[in-house]
């Protein structure tokens, strides 16, 4: 018999076999990509040496794309962050009706059920000299190119999960606060500042970190309208892939993406622990009448679903047209072409595929680290190596880590794979995940292993006849997160899609290239139904899980 | 007979228990009463087989179980919070350990316990449709059907309602009479300890101050701070209470 | 101790039997061969009409990538590249094979000689760059039609040209051929700085960005694939082709076989040689001889010129040096 320390051997066999899965799982997965792009940054063709940093840095490209991509980054993330705030506040603290706070909610998160890259079109067809929005209002709103078509796309981008960060937030802030100062005579505005925004400004503070380290990483906006505005994520395209591509120097560049990523996470992480904690969630009492705030409250959610409609409407209108903006008949033909288009139909069946894959992988390796890090007796440097495996992994944008695969892994007989694409989804979205689960592990009660383990059970057979079950609301939204993200992503897949397994979003990206926008948007809207039809039936089975 | 015998035991430095011994006759009730960080969690983990000991033995019947694991003790807990599995209805709770041990408990022996806890009418309720007495008994009847040999009580009282308190009181009393249930309460309450008890131990500092019946302990406190921590406490509340009564005669 | 490690390798192989309805479309399941093209929809359609009528019909698949995509998977993949033949920019293949990426297998294909030659390549098209125009909004913004690359710096311009940027389009290439052959480095730097400050946002990525904005009037002109313009032209839209005083330059296209020793796919260089059959299709697209005999309607062909030195790496590097200066001139 193994000797523990602490008398409790017998049970780590169970917690052993989770965390060895989900080490092995991350060194070849994460660690060893990200170390073959770091190696590459050191050791060209020419042998060992700092010349790729000399030819990346030379006439000041990079840092200027940095310098871009953290002003365009920092600005969307600077309306983001309390728009996202205000429109959580207007869904859960005013005394709007119900059906008008779940409209909010849903136009603001719709975004989020399609790629990146269709906001950067839809934006082009919305406000463009030609646009949809332009051609009514008869003169182009803003300049859509660069610094400004950037944010609006960041903002699009970026506001549904600001929105939700604070949202969640707000359902931890006590009510009572509010209640005890308005009884102290505050007047409204004082008492919002002392009951809701001051227990809010570490959320806030987070959404704001949160939004700026997607939009720094995004690639789908700026591939669309950045225009001569050169951000980090497209110099990293065009030197590592462009028309000369030059590994060592893109290599550089993604190390150098990489700096604020991890900046930006550990100031999260360092906020996430600054933050006031409430014990029990808010009650769900509902708001004292109050009109001039309800008033507010329906202005706000209106401005949101007006941006959100009118930028998308055109995703919704461009392929039911003949050919926009010449011939605006309303026509069926680019869908039959779609899908009618047996090529088109097996990339969205791969998608299909791929985010079933990737939900259910990056579900049990979330669930299989949190119950590492939360729910066993493993020593601490068990619990840090998960923890900084997700941590990478939270850091490491997503066109890093799809070239450190293709590096890595053509060649071998996972190269091109359906699976190969899974196994990259997984770690490219792992530490939200993981974060959700370690949130929900957290919650459930610390005893049950122990009570289990005295009445015979393994470690293990707790997790699954007690962790698991009660454990499976957090495992639904998670399995959610991913299969939506799955669908949309694009920065690291189109790295690692193959011939027979390309997805709809590498597709995207192709038929950018050849610019054949119709079916770009027919693809998108295929995209936004899978995923609305994803989120319908995980609702449906959250209801029956709820108790 | 459950014997601890020269158990010491440190986190990180700091000493938690120090070279303490006791023994408990089989069916015998012990309250274990002290401040919090006296040691009473730990000594409840060591005699679980959660925690080892860093020197020392633990002994039941003469057998030596310091290496035996927690599972293999036949040593059960009710922890304060109950820690019931909520995704299981209240028979699913009671019969869970029956599915690893299932000869432990016959079905008339399961029934027999669930009447003698009055959870009849309740089996088939969620844990969440359960009051707080009423959880107190399924955890209490979960633990039971295995038959361990000794009984552990984590805070068992501090949950539940006053009336209740004195039902559940009576019925511990009772369980342990009639299985002949070594029985362990680890308590803050002197008046808790005093009153179920059949004999108390008072920890302070890692060590015991005294180990003894409820009316010695009264009679003889051992030091200042069993006089200080056990019957300054219950003075007061005899006062509080005969105040009571007296201004309601009157 | 053994249960232990056996457990420990059981559940990652559970986790990724999670993932099993995805093996299936591991590649190379289906047996047909991958042919990687950067090339346009027609040209796309002309190579499969080709195979077809070569008898391959159902044995290949034809995978369509952006230039950049393709190139970076060339280099970063090599011998295993998913594709068995490539179609793509005759320097970028070159280039690929000079710094050691991969080996090609030459391929036997009859038929007239090739006007270039290369052992291991066969050219498949060319495309030649233009300055296009939008004649409705040239009209309409009362804009001078331009007769020259170099026209396109004048400021009358400014904010309605769209050009490609050189780092990640081998069409700008053409422009920058142009310029540098016309004016030398310096004055090709002065001339692209212009152009490059009346295109503000309206530097591409994609070849076929330019003519998407000139023909949905986005700009008014640009610099862009001119037989995509002639196409457009032909449709009807109000879309033109200027063949500027410079000159027009050529890029061409060519197909190759990846030499991935034993694992060759051996029907790859019959394919490739049935490719070849598309010629006369893409000839009609693509108004360019390539093979010796070919001929082209006068009216249809341009004022081809080749750039003096040999189109390599190299020489691509230096121009995107060029460019790249150009733009931190035009920013200033």
């Amino acid at each position: 018999m193994r000797r523990g320390g602490d008398g409790s051997a017998g049970g780590l066999r169970g917690p052993y076999a989770a965390f060895w899965s989900v080490a092995a799982l991350a060194a070849l997965f994460l660690a060893l990509p990200v170390g073959a792009v770091a190696v590459r940054a050191f050791v060209g063709e020419g042998g060992a040496g700092l010349g790729a940093f000399a030819e990346a840095f030379r006439g000041g490209a990079l840092p200027r794309a940095l310098l871009n991509s953290a002003l365009a980054a920092g600005l969307a993330a600077a309306i983001a962050a309390p728009a996202g705030f205000a429109l959580a506040w207007a869904v859960r603290c005013s005394g709007l009706p119900r059906w008008a706070r779940a409209a909010i909610s849903g136009l603001t998160l719709l975004p989020m059920l399609l790629p990146t890259i269709t906001y950067g079109f839809a934006i082009v067809y919305a406000f463009g000299r030609q646009g949809v929005v332009t051609s009514l209002l008869e003169a182009q709103p803003f300049p859509i190119y660069g610094l400004g078509g950037l944010t609006l796309g960041y903002v699009i981008y970026t506001l549904p999960t600001a929105f939700l960060l604070t949202r969640n937030a707000l359902d931890y802030v006590d009510r009572r606060f509010g209640t005890v100062a308005r009884l102290m005579g505050d007047t409204p505005w004082r008492a919002f500042v002392q009951a809701t925004l001051r227990p809010m400004a570490g959320p806030i503070a987070a959404a704001f970190v949160q939004s700026f380290f997607l939009a720094f990483t995004d690639f789908g906006v700026p591939a669309s309208v950045g225009g001569s505005f050169k951000t980090v994520a497209g110099l990293l395209y065009d030197r590592m892939l462009g028309s000369l591509p030059d590994f060592g120097v893109g290599s550089v560049i993604a190390l150098a993406m990489l700096l604020p990523s991890v900046a930006a996470f550990f100031l999260l992480r360092w906020l996430g622990r600054a933050q006031t904690r409430y014990e029990r969630p808010a009650d769900d009492l509902p708001p004292p009448r109050n009109l001039p705030r309800d008033a507010l409250a329906a202005l706000l959610g209106l401005c949101s679903c007006l941006l959100t409609a009118t930028v998308f409407c055109t995703v919704l209108i461009v392929p039911f047209v003949e050919a926009w903006p010449y011939a605006t008949a309303p026509t069926l033909a680019h869908v039959r072409a779609v899908l009618g288009d047996p090529g088109l139909m097996a990339v969205c069946r791969n998608s299909l595929v791929a985010a079933l894959g990737t939900a259910a992988l990056c579900t049990l390796t979330a669930y299989a680290a949190a119950l590492v890090t939360v729910r066993s007796e493993l020593p601490a440097w068990c619990k840090d190596a998960v923890s900084a495996a997700a941590t990478l992994s939270g850091c490491v944008p997503g066109m890093v880590l799809g070239l450190a695969f293709m590096l890595v892994f053509s060649g071998t007989p996972l190269g091109h794979s359906l699976l190969l694409i899974v196994c990259c989804n997984t770690f490219h979205f792992l530490n939200a995940p993981y974060l959700m689960m370690k949130g929900a592990l957290e919650k459930l009660n610390a005893r049950w292993e122990t009570t289990g383990r005295l009445m015979g059970d393994a470690w293990a057979g707790t997790v699954l006849r007690v962790v698991t079950p009660n454990a499976r609301r957090a495992l639904l939204a998670v399995f959610g997160y991913c299969f939506v993200n799955a669908m949309v992503t694009v920065s690291a897949v189109i790295f690692v899609a193959g011939a027979r397994t390309a997805v709809a979003t590498s597709k995207i990206k192709e038929l950018q290239f050849f610019g054949r926008f119709d079916d770009i948007f027919v693809l998108s809207l295929l995209i936004l139904l899978v995923n609305l039809a994803a989120t319908a039936l995980l609702r449906l089975a959250d209801r029956k899980a709820q108790p | 007979m459950l014997e601890v015998r020269n158990v010491s035991k440190a986190f990180g430095g700091k000493t938690i228990l120090r070279d303490l011994s006791l023994g408990i006759g089989t069916g015998e009730i012990v309250s274990v009463l002290g401040p919090s960080g006296s040691g009473k969690t730990t000594l409840l983990n060591l005699i679980l087989g959660l925690t080892r000991p860093d020197s020392g033995r633990i002994l039941y019947d003469g057998e030596d179980l310091t290496d035996v694991p927690a599972e293999r003790r036949r040593f059960n807990i009710v922890f304060q919070d109950y820690a019931l599995f909520p995704n299981l209805d209240a028979r699913a709770n009671i019969l869970y350990g029956l599915r690893n041990h299932p000869g432990a408990s016959s079905a008339a022996e399961v029934d027999a316990l669930v009447d003698l806890l009055g959870l009849r009418e309740h089996l088939g309720k969620r844990i969440d449709q359960l009051s707080g007495g009423q959880r107190q008994r399924v955890a209490l009847a979960r633990t039971l059907v295995l038959k361990p040999r000794v009984l552990l009580l984590d805070e068992p009282l501090s949950a539940l309602d006053g009336v209740i308190k004195e039902s559940i009181k009576a019925r511990i009393r009772q369980i342990a009479r009639e299985f002949r249930l070594t029985t362990l309460i680890v308590t803050h309450d002197p008046e808790e300890a005093l009153t179920l008890a059949d004999r108390v131990l008072v920890l302070e500092g890692g060590g015991i101050a005294q180990y003894a019946r409820p009316a010695e302990l009264i009679g003889r406190p051992a030091n200042g701070f069993v006089k200080a921590f056990i019957l300054r406490q219950l003075e007061i509340k005899r006062e509080n209470i005969l105040a009571l009564f007296q201004a309601a005669r009157a | 101790m053994t249960r232990r490690t056996l457990l420990t390798a059981i559940l990652p192989a559970a986790l990724l039997l999670a993932a099993a309805p995805t093996l299936p479309a591991c590649a190379g399941g289906d047996g047909r061969l991958v042919i990687a093209s950067n090339a346009d929809a027609e040209v796309v359609a002309a190579l499969h009409r080709a195979l077809d009528a070569g008898g391959f019909s159902g044995q290949y698949l034809i995978q369509t990538l952006g230039t950049a995509e393709l190139a970076g998977k060339l280099l970063a993949e090599g011998e295993h590249l998913e594709a068995a033949i490539v179609t793509m920019s005759t320097y970028a293949l070159v280039s690929a094979r000079e710094r050691g990426a991969t080996r090609f297998a030459p391929f036997p294909a009859g038929g007239p000689e090739p006007l270039a030659a290369d052992p291991d390549l066969r050219p498949i098209t060319a495309q030649e760059g233009a300055i296009i125009l939008n004649t409705a909004a040239l009209g309409r913004l009362g804009l001078p039609t331009p007769k020259s690359l170099r026209d396109l710096a004048d400021p009358v311009y400014a904010g309605n040209v769209s050009v490609t940027d050189l780092r990640s389009s081998s069409t700008a290439w053409l422009l920058v051929q142009a310029l540098v052959a016309a004016y030398g480095e310096e004055g090709a730097v002065e001339i692209l700085a212009g152009i490059y400050r009346n295109a503000g946002p309206h530097v591409e990525s994609a070849g076929s960005a330019p003519l998407r904005k000139v023909r949905s009037g986005e700009v008014a002109l640009g610099f862009g694939l001119r037989h995509q313009a002639l196409a457009d032209a032909a449709r009807g839209m109000p879309v033109a082709v200027v063949d500027p005083a410079e000159g027009t330059y050529v890029l061409t296209e060519s197909v190759a076989v990846i030499d991935k020793g034993a694992a060759t796919d051996p029907r790859a260089a019959a394919m490739a040689a049935c490719l070849l059959g598309a010629r006369p299709t893409l000839l009609a697209l693509y108004p360019t001889p390539l093979y010796r005999g070919e001929r082209v309607p006068a009216a249809r062909r341009a004022p081809t010129k080749h750039f003096p030195q040999p189109l390599t790496a190299d020489l691509l590097a230096r121009h995107q040096r060029l460019a790249d200066r150009a733009r931190e001139l035009a920013a200033k």
